[in-house]
């Protein structure tokens, strides 16, 4: 047998997948032939360190999914845009261009709470800017979406001090290319800090830990106030995507289970209280 | 993954229902991630190909043939996307968006990169491992692609060729000088693997 076609048949040589014949002639060749013989071990241990690309498994990026179907959804967008008859399509343009100032100030539907958007694959989506939180150790780490230009500005709520202010430009991303300006948010101290879309007015609510946990475990006060010792206490952001006038919410965080001490401090509202996937305590 | 579960799905897709093809997506997007992941090494790269691979599939919907099974199917899609990347950032010759954008994640991830040796017996097998990812690295795209899916993703022979669209024949013998040409990258790193 020549050497190149023993080369040939290494790999179902190694395999154990040569018919019987030609098993017995490489095998004779390699016994009679030194270096291919080394060259046939060192393609075995070639081969044997290829089985160790398996084993690591790489977690997917938490706004993964997000991803995938905000560009699904954009596709579907401009492709039942693009149906539209041509003088429609000038008087939505005109229309746009009056009330530009009107709709940028009152923003296009924007989804706080992580819900699954509208959009349909028949007839024409609704596409919408989203904010995303997750956790990354006690830091929360704000992303946002958008298929126009956005400014997202992150502040803190007790003293106004502006911490972050990113300039989003969704249009700028070939169909909806997103989330490549999260923002990460740690704090010394526990702090309340607000999310906002400039143009829109309900900000979001992150109560974000701070380096180490400094506030008692039971208290009484606002659902700001308790957020903030959810997050205190149990090292996580907790986002607030919801308005309540009550203000005597009680709390004994003792629980070892930061959604059951949570549930208990809401239990006399119709308030409720889970943990993310992304990490983060949510209250709706 | 069930094929006949996938079927229904994309039915329900195709005629319109965004929900069935979410729930395609979430099935599978983790497997498309991984593929992808083990051939660029970058989480941002990889979730970009998954992202235009899953376009792709919504756009193809409609032609997908049932005969097939629709995670091989994916996995030629992803293998394309890959393949269309690389051919794209070669002829553009700069940096990536990802990679000069503001992303502290992509940050974070150019960050692990150390290559000083490293005495104990992990440091030897990150060290191997960190010899045959630049060997495999270094093959070329179609041939890394087909490395991968064989030995990462542990697809059958048979797989890759549906995958591929080649005949098996083909794919063994290409899989073959693949292994051989990671082994004369490695010549230099082989006593790292020899036991």
């Amino acid at each position: 047998m020549h050497a190149d076609k023993a080369r040939e048949l290494f790999s179902a040589y190694l395999e154990g997948k040569l018919d019987p014949a030609l098993r017995e002639s490489l095998g004779r060749k390699l016994a009679s032939d030194p270096k291919l013989r080394e060259e046939y071990e060192s393609f075995a241990a070639t081969y044997r360190a290829l089985q160790s690309l398996g084993s690591p498994a790489e977690e997917p990026a938490f706004d993964l999914h997000d991803r995938v179907m905000a560009r699904i959804d954009r596709y579907a967008w401009e492709k039942a845009r693009a149906k539209e008859p041509w003088f429609r399509n000038w008087r939505t343009a005109l229309a746009g261009g009056l009330a530009a100032l009107a709709l940028l100030s009152a923003g296009v539907s924007l989804m706080q709470r992580g819900g699954a958007p509208s959009a349909s694959l028949a007839g024409t989506p609704a596409v919408e800017d989203r904010l995303y939180v997750r956790a990354d150790g006690d830091e929360a780490v704000v992303a946002f979406q958008t298929f126009g230009r956005k400014t997202v500005v992150v502040r803190e709520v007790n003293q106004g001090r502006e911490l972050a202010r990113v300039e989003m430009d969704g249009t700028a991303y070939p169909m909806g290319q997103l989330f490549r300006s999260p923002i990460r948010v740690r704090m010394d101290q526990p702090s309340l800090v607000h999310v906002v879309v400039e143009g829109r007015e309900d900000p979001l609510l992150v109560a974000v830990p701070g380096r180490k946990a400094s506030l008692p475990r039971e208290g009484r006060g606002s659902i700001q106030d308790l957020a903030l010792a959810l997050a205190d206490r149990y090292r996580v952001p907790v986002v607030v995507s919801t308005r309540t006038d009550k203000t005597d919410f009680v709390w004994k965080l003792g629980n070892p289970d930061s959604v059951a001490a949570a549930t208990d401090a809401l239990r006399a509202t119709a308030l409720a209280a889970e943990m993310r996937p992304t990490g983060v305590l949510w209250i709706q | 993954m069930s094929g006949a579960e996938d079927r229904l799905l994309i039915e329900r897709a195709v005629q319109g229902e965004r929900e069935a093809f979410d729930q395609l997506v979430r099935k599978h997007e983790r497997r498309a991630y991984q593929y992808a992941f083990r051939l660029t090494r970058s989480p941002e790269e990889a979730a970009d190909i998954v992202a235009e691979a899953f376009f792709r599939v919504y756009s193809a919907l409609r032609s997908f043939r049932q005969d097939s099974a629709f995670g091989t199917w994916l996995y030629r899609i992803v293998t394309n996307c890959y393949l269309d990347a690389q051919k794209k950032s070669r002829s553009r010759q700069t940096t990536s968006l990802s990679r000069a954008s503001s992303d502290d994640d992509a940050e974070l991830e150019l960050q692990i990169e150390d290559t000083s040796p490293l005495p104990d017996e992990t440091a030897l097998e990150k060290e191997r491992a960190r010899a045959l990812q630049r060997a495999i690295d270094a093959l070329p795209e179609y041939q890394r692609a087909m490395i991968v899916m064989y030995h990462g993703e542990q697809l059958s022979y048979e797989e890759i060729a549906e995958a591929l669209d080649l005949p098996i024949g083909t794919v063994k013998s290409r899989l073959n000088r693949a292994r051989l040409s990671l082994r004369d990258l490695l010549s230099r790193d082989l006593e790292l693997f020899r036991e």
